[in-house]
């Protein structure tokens, strides 16, 4: 017989741990971390809609031409609708209904629909800034003759970079949904 | 991807009542009788009382996410420490990112670390979890299995390695906890 580890085993096992039937799935410190992680990104969202208004109103301002005003009033006027939709996003998903598990997890599925609509919104506006930037930047090139080369590299690597973080996000939401629809109407009940 | 999620929807909507009431039960049981293995286990890896909370929290719910997903190829008992010690590991992962870390987890075992306090205070537990959280990851690992009782295949199965690499790995976690224990200022 192995003494020194069964003497080692009555050790870890000396302890009084509370009564096997009292643990529960408590759902609510996965909503509480979905909540930090949702104010974090509307932290983020803010600060960075408040460092393009800033900057394109800084910019506007130091080359008064009618180009960059209107530059600088359709960055505006995008910024807006992105924090719009980013309240809107988030309107009525704070906090669960209630204190179970069932309006936990209510509270995750909501969240999740709502994110994979804003990752649907993402990539319609996506789309339609790639198609105002690629109309500004062939203007400019006609107007002005300038070199297109290095604007359209600049671009390709933005689009890139963002098409990359939807996927990325869509995939995660999506199997997060399938879990929570899973859980709440196809597998078992919630325990209580 | 689509199509994989209808497949998986479409089994589990074919799932009877039988099905689900079989899955409560086996829920239940995991619970019943694996419950104070988690809390051991959660000890190991996380020394304060709130945080160790979250992270049993954590490892109920991915018991309970994976349920589904169980087919009964290994047993219960390796299938819940399974996904325990992934949710450890993911739980290590974390906090080696953060600050405290540092201080908590050192990667290498540090002999002068044994509480000799702790054993004045006749805590022998206290004891034995502080000298394994010491030590590095992978000796924890099988060390924790190893104490619930584990046969080296087990053990083996729940860390998806070869029982020699379980045997091996686990005389050397031995002779580590030791060398901890052993240590007198």
């Amino acid at each position: 017989m192995d003494l020194e580890l069964a003497d080692w085993r009555a050790d870890w096992i000396a302890e009084n741990l509370p009564d096997a039937a009292l643990l529960r799935v408590d759902l609510r410190l996965l909503v509480e971390r979905g909540s930090r992680r949702m104010r974090f990104a509307f932290a983020g969202q803010l600060l960075c809609a408040a460092a393009i208004l800033v900057f394109t109103a800084w910019f506007a301002s130091r080359n008064p031409t009618l180009e960059w005003i209107l530059w600088a009033a359709v960055l505006w006027v995008s910024t807006f609708l992105g924090i719009g939709l980013a309240i809107r996003t988030r309107t009525g998903t704070w906090k669960a209904l209630g204190q179970s598990n069932a309006a936990f997890l209510d509270l995750s599925l909501r969240r999740c629909r709502r994110e994979l609509r804003a990752i649907h919104h993402g990539r319609w506006s996506l789309a339609a800034a790639l198609s105002i930037v690629m109309g500004w930047l062939s203007l400019d090139a006609f107007l002005h003759r300038l070199p297109v080369g290095p604007y359209l590299l600049g671009v390709t690597i933005n689009v890139l970079i963002a098409a990359v973080w939807l996927a990325i996000f869509t995939t995660r939401e999506r199997r997060a949904n399938r879990e929570f629809e899973q859980l709440s109407q196809f597998a078992y009940p919630i325990p209580e | 991807m689509a199509g994989d999620s209808v497949l998986r929807i479409a089994a589990l909507e074919t799932m009877s009542s039988v099905d689900r009431h079989v899955l409560s039960e086996l829920y239940e049981r995991i619970f019943a009788s694996y419950g104070p293995a988690l809390v051991r286990l959660t000890a190991c890896y996380e020394s304060r009382p709130d945080v160790r909370e979250d992270l049993l929290q954590e490892i109920l719910v991915a018991i309970w996410k994976a349920l589904p997903g169980f087919r009964g190829e290994c047993s219960e008992k390796t299938f819940a420490l399974r996904v325990a010690h992934n949710r450890c590991l993911t739980h290590v992962w974390r906090r080696g990112r953060s600050r405290e870390s540092e201080s908590e987890l050192p990667e290498v075992p540090d002999p002068r670390m044994n509480p000799e306090a702790l054993f004045i205070a006749g805590r022998r537990r206290e004891t034995l979890l502080a000298a394994i959280r010491s030590l590095p990851v992978n000796y924890r690992q099988v060390l924790t299995l190893a104490l619930e009782d584990l046969t080296p295949a087990e053990i083996a199965a729940v860390l998806g390695v070869t029982e020699n690499n379980a045997a091996v790995r686990l005389n050397r976690a031995r002779k580590a906890l030791r060398e901890i224990l052993e240590v007198k200022p």
